[in-house]
């Protein structure tokens, strides 16, 4: 049904500036900036590590966990309401929120949840584990509840809940079915506010007013939905109860050990794949008479190149993770071999490495980039300048204000880039829009499923000119040569950290030496001196105060 | 007899067929309910339907010749002269129950925190507050009467959209804002009901065995019980803004407890939804227009709202020129032929606000239809798409809300009003004496009264 495909055209509701300081200061403004910073020689802050948050399962988290906990394969969220993504990422703490249709969703789900394990010998046997039968009945009871409950709210349930859970566990004493009692545990725990949202309280840190420190269970939740995409497991657990998450070294000795096992993997896709929103690849649209190739099996080819590429500079040790941008070395499967113009692999998704003549190297010529932000009616140079802008740099596009005129209708013997320069030509849209459609300029060669032209219709040359406005000097001939500009930018390896950020915590950075200024900064800093590897950018994090402090807030 | 909803009414179309076993022995000799919820009115309640269509039009085809009851209908507003669906049934003439209101503004859509020239406007759709970066402004206008008056049914209020949730965004406003008609408030969303299945099954299901009900029930409260106590502990330990999401947990949570209690008789189940896989998305959108009629006709809920595609969506079903043209990207264009086309997608527009009426007129109620009592407002988030243009909104208003309304005519201001004003008017023919609303509603409008 291509009537109910997601957007594809996402143009004019899009980014405007988070904050009233980035409105006023028109396009140059930067998603995290902070209205000021400290006169140098003022005293030293202790800078905020932002707020403890409640936060509650995304949908993709809720699946993981009840999985872990009960051995349920399906994924039971797919009638909740969406996840809205906020500066890119679905995992916004704000926006989390438990509407009636949630609450009712989660109630089904929790009875649908139950009902499957019990049925289920093996699945009961992992999650209940003795008999509800007379003999032993109480004890059993009391032994599930328990490791039950420690699993789903991720710390010991307290003697009160376990009181709680017990009650209710008596309302269903007189049951023939001996295991109900067992249902309305699992029921009411999935439903709990102690399950569907992560709190964090910390201890109050005197030498901080106002700051909580964190502390074995809140770190290991934090750890576990970073790295795994999901709650901790009965190790991570017992390793929190045990304190040995207490000090930095600890947690970064934890985290790499984390990053070991097979889980994060898809965690850490969990990450990429909002970041350089893959996952809007599903819903392009492309007319059949034109792209003829276009359809499910090229998109997930698209989707299994970029992801692949990531997946080799994440896990391949000594890898350089900026190489995201420059790098010749690629998977393709046969699709993507015939779209690009290669000879298709030996083996689908062999490792293989791009020469000249195939004019691919690093993100920016991927067909995954280059679909997802193809428009109709000339919108392509300005959404690919936009992604760089956004997605790879950070900084925060505004959309136009309220009655600017649309771009111009193109005139009689007007070309593209001559219709654009006119668009420009009003002050009041220049001002942005010479930050993305001379960026887009530069990869006229490629259409809107990424193929290469290097001639137009009529046989003449396509350029690939492109300028990068506010970099010295801006002037860059094509994808690839942008790429190796960015790469070699401060402000893109900055910006793969603050993309961290904004997952990690659940809410958009604040830059300044007050804010998320000093950790985000660390954090680059280590990221540089280990050769920009990604895990160990990860593993900084996990060490940096803002992922051991959080302030009170309105607490 | 006053109420003359058969006992097996079918509503029109295929999909949807349900009994009404209720109703009707709610309501008196004089067609008045009589049900203790209304025992201090003893009137028939107003309901309110909200409904969304995006991207705008071409205003200069918008607009009606003249005012009053002899206005002339513009070429966009034909189709409330009656037309024919596809399948060849006639939708009868709407316009004498319809007011075409012209010359309203909307003031908000540049005040707020973010987002592009469509949907810091959507944000204010029925709400008439800034946006924030995650969130509508405030709370809207169903969701108000909800508030005041939904305690009476079985859902306070029906949110229905007709499209998978949008979950892109890039780093401007949360998808949320783009996916959500209703707001209880600021980041608090009423999420729709998308699913045509789903949403049969939420409104008309009934228990299997009422033994294996009242377990099911008593399980039930007891499950919920627990949880209540669980956000009563958790919400003593966490601060002012977390404690804002707990407690929508827990009036959620409340929420279920109470929709167990109140009105539990279901209109009856004799079929559910057919063949919804191959529906066109015109035929999906009129079916959960039926649905969403069905529920209002059962008194399961008495307001809700409506949202049509997404901004970006194709209309492969109007025609092969359809194929691959993108609405939004169409509207952004200014061509002739742009033109010509956006024309023929607000008339579009407007045969399915015009249906949706229908389908409300075909119920019988008290001594006319339930559109006598009924409002149903519908815009669109910018005026002139082209040009994100938020003043001389088109906005249609069906029904007589109680027969207060005189309808059948153009209301024409003169950018001297904004929509919210409209809003203080139609909450008090809701019923919910009201005035101040929204960012900038302070007096009703003065020329709707019948």
């Amino acid at each position: 049904m291509n009537w109910r495909g997601r957007i594809t055209n996402t143009g004019h509701r899009l980014s405007r500036a988070f904050v009233a300081a980035v409105l006023a200061g028109g396009c140059s403004g930067y998603v995290g900036d902070a209205p000021g910073r400290p006169d140098a020689g003022s005293p030293p802050v202790i800078h905020d590590p932002g707020p403890l948050l409640v936060r509650r399962l995304t949908n993709v988290e809720y699946d993981h966990v009840v999985e872990d906990l009960t051995g349920q394969r399906e994924r039971v969220s797919a009638d909740f309401p969406a996840d809205p993504k906020v500066v890119g990422f679905d995992n916004n703490a704000e926006s989390l929120t438990v509407s009636a249709l949630h609450a009712e969703r989660y109630r089904d789900a929790a009875e649908r949840v139950a009902a499957e394990t019990l049925a289920s010998p093996e699945r009961r046997a992992a999650v209940v584990g003795c008999s509800l039968s007379d003999d032993g009945r109480d004890a059993c009871l009391r032994s599930f509840v328990e490791r039950f409950a420690r699993r789903a709210y991720r710390r010991p349930a307290t003697a009160t809940e376990v009181a709680a859970l017990l009650q209710l566990a008596g309302a269903a004493a007189d049951d023939p079915d001996r295991d109900a009692a067992a249902g309305l545990v699992i029921q009411a725990v999935l439903q709990s506010p102690s399950f569907l949202f992560r709190t964090e309280f910390g201890d109050a840190d005197p030498t901080r007013p106002g700051q909580h420190r964190l502390r074995g269970f809140d770190l290991a939740a934090r750890l576990s939905f970073l790295l795994w995409d999901t709650a901790p497991d009965e190790a991570l657990l017992d390793r929190a109860a045990a304190g040995g998450l207490d000090t930095p070294a600890a947690l970064e000795a934890t985290a790499r050990a984390m990053l070991a096992d097979p889980r994060a993997r898809r965690g850490l896709a969990a990450f990429y794949e909002q970041w350089l929103r893959l996952y809007m690849l599903g819903g392009v649209h492309r007319d059949p008479a034109q792209f003829p190739t276009w359809g499910p099996a090229l998109q997930a080819s698209m989707t299994g190149e970029t992801s692949r590429v990531v997946d080799d500079l994440l896990w391949r040790d000594g890898a350089n993770f900026l190489d995201l941008l420059t790098g010749r070395t690629t998977f393709v499967d046969g699709n993507l071999a015939a779209l690009y113009g290669v000879a298709a692999p030996a083996e689908p998704w062999g490792r293989m490495e791009m020469n000249d003549a195939a004019a691919r190297a690093g993100l920016l010529t991927h067909a995954s980039y280059l679909t997802l932000t193809a428009r109709t009616e000339g919108s392509t140079l300005i959404h690919r300048g936009k992604f760089v802008r956004e997605v790879l740099l950070c900084e925060s596009m505004p959309s136009p204000p309220a009655n600017v005129p649309s771009i111009p209708e193109p005139v009689p013997g007007e070309t593209e880039i001559e219709r654009l320069e006119r668009h420009r030509s009003d002050p009041a849209c220049n001002n942005c829009h010479r930050r993305m459609d001379p960026v887009g300029l530069g990869m006229r060669r490629y259409d809107a499923v990424g193929a290469l032209h290097l001639v137009d219709a009529q046989m003449r040359p396509i350029p690939q000119a492109g300028s990068l406005y506010g970099f010295d000097p801006p002037d860059f001939d094509g994808p690839i040569a942008l790429g190796r500009r960015l790469r070699a930018a401060p402000e893109f390896s900055q910006c793969v950290v603050r993309q961290v950020f904004r997952y990690a915590f659940g809410r958009p950075e604040v830059l300044g030496a007050t804010d998320d200024g000093p950790s985000i900064d660390a954090v680059t800093a280590r990221f540089r001196e280990s050769g920009y590897s990604f895990r160990e950018m990860l593993v900084a994090l996990v060490g940096s105060e803002s992922f051991r402090y959080g302030r009170e807030g309105a607490r | 007899m006053g109420f003359r909803l058969n006992r097996r009414a079918l509503l029109r179309g295929a999909g949807v067929a349900v009994a009404l076993p209720v109703l009707d022995a709610m309501l008196d000799d004089r067609g008045l309910l009589s049900r203790p919820a209304h025992a201090g009115s003893r009137t028939i309640p107003v309901r309110l339907i909200t409904l969304h269509w995006p991207n705008g039009t071409v205003m200069s085809r918008w607009n009606p010749t003249g005012t009053g009851p002899a206005y002339t209908l513009s070429e966009s507003l034909r189709p409330l002269a009656g037309f024919a669906l596809p399948d060849g049934t006639e939708v009868p003439a709407m316009r004498a129950d319809v007011n075409v209101i012209s010359g309203l503004k909307n003031t908000v859509a540049d005040l707020g925190a973010g987002g592009g020239g469509h949907i810091r406007a959507l944000a204010a759709f029925g709400n008439g507050m800034p946006m924030t970066l995650t969130s509508a402004g405030g709370i809207t206008i169903d969701q108000v009467a909800a508030n005041a008056l939904g305690g009476a049914t079985r859902f306070p209020s029906i949110p229905v959209a007709v499209q998978p949730a949008e979950t892109a965004n890039w780093d401007g406003a949360s998808a949320a804002i783009f996916n959500n008609l209703s707001w209880a408030g600021v980041n608090r969303p009423v999420p729709a009901d998308r699913d045509a299945r789903a949403l049969f099954q939420r409104l008309f299901s009934a228990p299997s065995s009422p033994s294996a009900a009242e377990r099911a029930a008593l399980y039930r409260r007891s499950v919920l019980d627990y949880v209540r106590g669980d956000l009563a502990r958790l919400d003593r330990r966490v601060g002012a803004v977390d404690r804002q999401r707990l407690d929508e947990h827990l009036t959620s949570i409340r929420e279920l407890e109470r929709q167990s209690t109140v009105n539990t008789a279901v209109c009856a189940l004799a079929t559910a939804p057919q063949g919804v896989e191959a529906m066109s998305g015109d035929e999906y959108a009129r079916l959960m227009m039926r649905l969403m009629v069905m529920a209002l006709r059962c008194d399961l809920t008495r307001y809700a709202s409506f949202q049509l595609y997404h901004p970006g969506n194709l209309y492969p079903w109007l025609g092969p020129a359809w194929t691959n043209l993108e609405r939004h990207g169409l509207s952004h264009r200014t061509d002739a032929e742009a033109n010509d086309l956006v024309v023929i997608a607000t008339q579009y527009n407007v045969k399915q606000f015009a249906y949706l009426c229908s389908l409300l007129k075909d119920a019988s109620e008290g001594d006319g239809s339930l559109l006598d009592h009924a409002l149903v407002y519908a815009t669109s988030e910018v005026s002139e798409g082209a040009s994100h243009t938020y003043t001389d909104m088109p906005i249609l208003l069906g029904g007589k809300g109680g027969n207060r309304v005189r309808a059948g005519r153009h209301l024409r201001y003169a950018n001297d009003r904004t929509f919210n004003d409209l809003f203080v008017s139609m909450l008090n023919y809701l019923g919910v004496p009201t005035e101040r609303f929204g960012h900038d509603g302070t007096a009703p409008l003065p020329d709707l009264d019948a």
